[in-house]
């Protein structure tokens, strides 16, 4: 009985931790950012789709970063004289990869695949939030087990640990 | 490795905690710095992050040529499997090829290039060795250098008019390298080429030669043969082709014919080979041949010689040769009782069963003794005259071994070092200062060269005495191929950016040898890198369009489907090989050495280093001995009455001295030896390659005669005398089980053949339980493993480390019995005593793994639910749920459970090997089998990409997939026709502790004992 209240106060202390955290990495990333990469414009204002730069979603577990060339694909013509911009060819030039901060972070003992979750009809948005009017990208939603578990309750699908964690 | 890290303890913790309170938890928790994302800058073409990329080549641990699938991530190898199209190995792989990517990967490679310097006093330290290597030692130094210095060395003797003596010594190659290595040594200017591989067979090569006139080594046919004898042939380990032997012997066992098939195993110390056996002979080493020749007796004077067309004066030969070895003659120097030489030659040579139905085995390392080739004239012989030849054994028109050098070769070229007639010497990844006898002799050779270059994969006991180290890439960073015998063409592809600093073998030769011939009309190297030489080398292999075909053939379409599949291969019909008429002057009649020595010593291939080229891998060391269960070291094996005679017991050490050298070595009992012998394992010993190899255990080839054989030009493995004399000493070496006994629990059940015939099977009775059962809906995940053809080679459990990130405790942890396998090898057995006639070994290999119980005594004990069964009968562990109470591993009644005392240990390179679909586990958290779960959910996500439901085979754990016998199958219990389900039903099924009532997911097939008593 001791015991499950122990484990029960800890748990909640930890709870708010992590959540505590989680907001101050989320400012510190927003900051931190090596180029204002501006999701409103790209996905808003120019409606180019999710998957045009994050190109792997609906293949494979990652949904994946834009290569460099990527972006200097279109950015070479295009405002090709913006400050940001000019910061973007310059990795390009010197065939460096952009250090992005991680905004959105899962546990290393999580296993995520994006494919799996567009096969069953998630839009971006859900997990991710309104990236249109984003100007930089920022966390909207907890990730936590009980907000996954939450969704997964709600729309039948697996709730077995081990579709997630192995 | 052997220590843990100093790290701050949980007691430590908890205190902190308990005095500060909750502020202090909460700064514990401060966050961390974001982590970064790194893109791609331009996107590699066949890579999907976080999905698998799979390259075809071909396995390059030894001269066998299995075809490999390498498993890659983002740009790096992490599991090696077999190609299934393969048709050596037909998509299995051993524990050596398994454990391969601890090669790649090793933390000891030769990072780059590297030149020896006269080292300064204050950094003398790092010098060693004799001649021109007092007072210097190896520094790094850039390739361009390196290289110049190499082309300085060759140029300068060619302007002398010396370059034939250069030497260049490879191991065994068939492809397009090893013809490129030929023309380098001729343009150069002649240079002395040798293929060395330690275990070159050449006395079966020899007694071939002699026999057929044919220098070469045949292909057997294991799946065709009613009775197989092997005298002293370790083909289950190490002989030839050992993954494609297991196969063809297993589906031999599994077809439960009437006869049913039957193994003769004749050898001196029961071998892994040997405990298959269903009738073993155990023999003083060395009368192999003469066992052989009274069977060819026997079968010529009871007229039972099954040749078609037999020539009359070929028999009157053969007769000749065998004259006065007679079953009884024999059976007098040999101990082996007439009754049994006559049955077995009756058995052999069985007209009712016709010709070509048997197959005589020989010439394995630990059989190869004094007049080894006799004793294979012997035994070819025996397959000649029961008209095997053709049929089980198959010669085709090429095979690779008969390009493999000598020993005789190596020590001549010792010769010409030591008499000053070598000046520069190219070792590439031959260790000979460690496998050659007397390697001290060959190193003291090696420093009479004035130029030695190694260009080997790792830091050894040769490369340490060269003057210049070229690092090459290995095998699985190259471009090549291989031939190891007509139709069968090999090609090997990078799986991976090379590592470090290195250099294909044949650029170097390419660019040195172009730039020390320059315009040389009389230089023939080909044009372009290596990439180009191997591609011009299969325009030749690409076979000829056929006349109906209009078509240009397309060597592209030819190259890449090769590519994809991993070679090129086509059946060939075996030659037809004749008597070679100069067979009349052999000698037969075999004797042994007299010696004054007490015990004869047998040296054996090790299943896990081979030659010693694998003792750096640590899976290989850290996996037990799937006989003796030793792990990171060896010892020397006798019987206890040897032992009592001797005044020695387990674990002490005692001194082995020969006629060439001696040894300390720790004393491990083993009753499976015929007394009077004494055996060591060949491949520990090390006293430099690297952290996991040197200094650990024995190397016995210290103790060998070093003179080779005069007709083979072998060494002479086995047969050295030896006296051994006890010190007082105690060197106990780390070992697994501490007993074969089964102490009447009936974990590894057996039943006759007889028995199973009559359907005197015995099922389980169902206990009952007061838990209720667990539902499963849709799968429920089982696995049936099959004890008879299971022959404990250990590719599973080496499998299962690769796949699922297990850690290396090291030997001071194992010989507290803390290893953290998830699948193990037990080990039981009667044990089988040389009686001089039959004996019927009983061993039984018991893979044992979590059962995955559906009613799991771990999950009821686990206090937060860390550990429970899910909907598909998986026994799961969530690592993040865990705290560590150890409850379940204390409640398991199978031992399965591991638990992480340390933080796990991957020094850089190994942690790029690690499966990222698999969670790399932290100190305090339990771990086990989990049936490959990751393997399972993408076995889910194929079917779903295909809108089709999952099938039977869409899901084989790692362990499955590697088992050289098919022994285990994997599939779903809730499918009827699924294999695992069929076999799960089987007469000889069962589950292990059945009275516990666990009900475990995992039905082992019992043994089958077909001994004939």
């Amino acid at each position: 009985m001791a015991g499950s209240v122990l484990v029960a106060v800890l748990g909640g202390t930890s709870a708010t931790v992590v959540m505590r955290a989680r907001a101050q990495v989320t400012d510190e990333v927003s900051a931190g950012q090596p180029i204002a990469f501006s999701h409103a414009h790209h996905a808003g204002e120019y409606h180019i789709d999710c998957e045009f730069c994050h190109a792997y979603a609906r293949r494979g577990p990652v949904a994946g970063i834009p290569s460099v060339e990527r972006c200097a694909g279109c950015h070479r013509t295009i405002l090709s004289e913006r400050p940001e911009i000019l910061k973007l060819l310059d990795y390009w030039e010197n065939r460096e990869p952009i250090p992005w901060l991680r905004v959105h972070d899962l546990p290393d003992y999580v296993r995520f695949t994006h494919k799996a979750h567009l096969r069953a009809g998630l839009d971006c948005a859900h997990c991710h939030g309104d990236l249109t009017g984003m100007d930089i990208a920022a966390q909207v939603e907890p990730l936590t087990m009980g907000w996954c578990v939450d969704c997964h309750e709600a729309r039948d699908a697996s709730r077995d640990c081990l579709v997630c964690h192995y | 490795m052997d220590t843990p890290r100093e790290r701050i303890g949980r007691r430590t913790v908890l205190k902190v905690l308990g005095s500060a309170g909750p502020a202090a938890a909460v700064a514990a928790c401060s966050p961390v710095a974001p982590e970064k994302i790194i893109p791609y800058v331009i996107p590699p073409e066949d890579v999907i992050p976080g999905v698998a990329t799979w390259y075809a080549t071909v396995c390059g641990e030894c001269p066998a040529g299995c075809g490999a699938r390498v498993r890659t991530r983002e740009g790096r190898a992490v599991k090696v499997e077999g190609n299934p199209e393969h048709p050596v190995n037909r998509g299995a792989l051993c524990v050596r090829g398994q454990a391969s990517l601890q090669g790649l990967y090793n933390p000891d490679r030769l990072r780059g290039p590297l030149q020896r310097r006269t080292a300064n006093a204050a950094a003398g330290q790092g010098a060693g060795g004799t001649g021109r290597l007092v007072g210097s030692r190896l520094e790094p130094v850039a390739w361009d250098v390196a290289q110049q210095a190499f082309i300085d060395r060759i140029a300068a003797l060619r302007e002398s008019g010396r370059a034939d003596r250069i030497a260049i010594v490879t191991p065994l190659m068939t492809g397009a390298l090893d013809t490129l290595v030929d023309r380098w040594a001729g343009a150069v200017g002649g240079a002395r080429r040798l293929r060395y591989e330690p275990f070159a067979y050449e006395a079966l090569r020899a007694a071939n030669r002699l026999t057929f006139g044919r220098d070469t080594i045949p292909s057997h046919d294991l799946a065709a043969a009613d009775l197989v004898v092997s005298f002293g042939a370790d083909f289950l380990e190490t002989w030839l082709s050992t993954v494609g032997h297991t196969r063809a012997h297993a589906e031999r066992r599994r077809a439960q014919t009437d006869p049913p098939s039957r193994f003769v195993q004749i050898e001196p110390r029961l071998s892994l080979t040997g405990s298959q056996a269903d009738d073993w002979i155990g023999i003083e080493p060395g009368v192999e041949g003469l066992i052989a020749a009274s069977m060819v007796h026997t079968i010529v004077a009871e007229q039972r010689v099954l040749v078609d067309d037999l020539d009359t004066e070929d028999l009157d030969r053969i007769a000749g040769l065998v004259d006065g070895l007679s079953a009884a003659e024999v059976a007098g120097r040999t101990g082996v009782p007439a009754d049994t030489l006559v049955e077995l030659a009756r058995a052999f040579s069985d007209p009712d069963a016709g010709a070509g139905r048997s197959l005589a085995l020989g010439g394995g390392v630990s059989a190869s003794g004094w007049d080894a080739a006799a004793a294979q004239v012997s035994i070819n012989l025996l397959n000649y005259v029961a008209g095997n030849v053709g049929r089980t054994v198959r010669f085709a028109p090429h095979a690779g071994w008969s390009q493999a050098g000598t020993y005789r070769d190596m020590r001549e070229l010792g010769a010409a070092m030591q008499a000053g007639e070598v000046e520069l010497a190219i070792l590439h990844n031959v260790n000979p200062v460690y496998t050659m006898p007397g390697g001290d002799a060959f190193a003291e050779a090696l420093d009479q060269v004035p130029f030695v270059v190694a260009t080997s994969h790792f830091p050894d006991e040769t490369t340490a005495r060269a003057d210049l180290v070229l690092p090459t890439h290995t095998p699985l960073e190259s471009w090549g191929d291989d031939h190891i015998a007509t139709g069968l063409h090999g090609l090997m592809q990078p799986v991976m950016r090379p590592l470090y600093d290195t250099r294909h073998l044949g650029d170097v030769l390419l660019e040195t040898g172009r730039a020390v011939t320059g315009d040389d009309a009389t230089a023939t190297l080909p044009s372009g890198d290596f990439y180009r030489v191997l591609r011009d080398g299969w325009r030749a292999i690409m076979p000829a369009p056929d006349d109906t075909d209009d078509d240009e053939p397309d060597f592209e379409a030819f190259w890449a489907a090769s590519l994809r599949r991993g070679g090129y291969w086509y059946t060939v019909e075996p030659d037809v090989v004749t008597l070679d008429p100069r067979l009349g002057d052999v000698r037969l009649d075999t004797r042994n050495a007299d010696s004054a020595r007490a015990l004869t010593l047998v040296v054996y291939p090790s299943l896990h280093f081979y030659d010693g080229r694998g003792a750096n891998r640590p899976w290989l060391q850290e996996i037990p001995d799937p006989q003796l269960k030793t792990t990171w070291s060896n010892g020397v094996e006798m019987t206890p009455a040897t032992a009592a005679g001797i005044g020695a017991d387990e674990g002490q050490l005692v001194t082995l001295e020969s006629d060439h050298g001696s040894v300390d070595a720790t004393v491990l009992l083993n009753p499976e030896m015929h007394s009077g012998v004494v055996a060591i394992p060949i491949g520990q010993g090390h006293t430099d390659y690297g952290r996991y190899a040197s200094g650990r255990g024995i190397n016995p080839l210290t103790l060998l005669d070093p003179v080779p054989d005069t007709v083979a030009g072998s060494l002479r493995w086995a047969g050295t005398r030896v006296d051994a004399t006890p010190r007082d000493v105690r060197r106990p070496i780390p070992r697994l089980q501490s007993t074969f006994d089964q102490h009447d629990r009936e974990i590894a059940q057996s039943v006759s053949l007889a028995a199973l015939a009559a359907g005197d099977v015995h099922p389980e009775e169902p206990h009952v339980s007061l838990h209720p059962d667990h539902p499963h809906p849709d799968h429920r995940w089982g696995m049936a493993i099959d004890l008879d053809t299971c022959t404990g080679c250990n590719a599973c459990v080496a499998a299962c480390y690769a796949e699922n990130n297990i850690p290396i405790m090291g030997a001071d942890q194992m010989r507290r019995g803390r290893t953290m396998s998830w699948l193990r090898i037990e080990r039981f057995s009667d044990p089988v005593e040389p009686s001089g006639g039959l004996a019927h070994p009983d061993t039984r290999f018991l893979p044992m793994l979590c059962q995955h119980c559906d009613h799991a005594p771990c999950e009821t004990v686990c206090p937060v639910f860390a550990t429970y069964h899910t909907e598909e009968g998986l026994n799961a562990q969530v690592y993040n749920r865990c705290v560590g109470t150890r409850y379940c591993a204390n409640n398991c009644p199978y031992k399965v459970r591991r638990f992480n005392w340390f933080e796990a240990e991957f020094p850089e390179p190994l942690n790029l090997q690690l499966n990222p679909d698999v969670t790399a586990r932290s100190a305090g958290v339990m771990e086990k089998c989990t049936f490959c779960v990751q393997r399972i959910q993408g076995g889910r996500e194929e079917a779903r990409d295909a809108a089709r439901p999952m099938r039977d085979g869409d899901v084989t754990p790692a362990c499955a997939q590697t088992c050289p016998a098919e022994a285990i199958v994997f599939g779903d219990l809730n499918d009827p026709d699924s294999r695992v389900s069929r076999l799960s039903s089987n007469d000889r099924a069962y589950h292990v502790l059945d009275e516990v009532n666990t009900r475990p997911a995992i039905a082992y097939l019992k043994k089958v004992t077909r001994g004939s008593a």
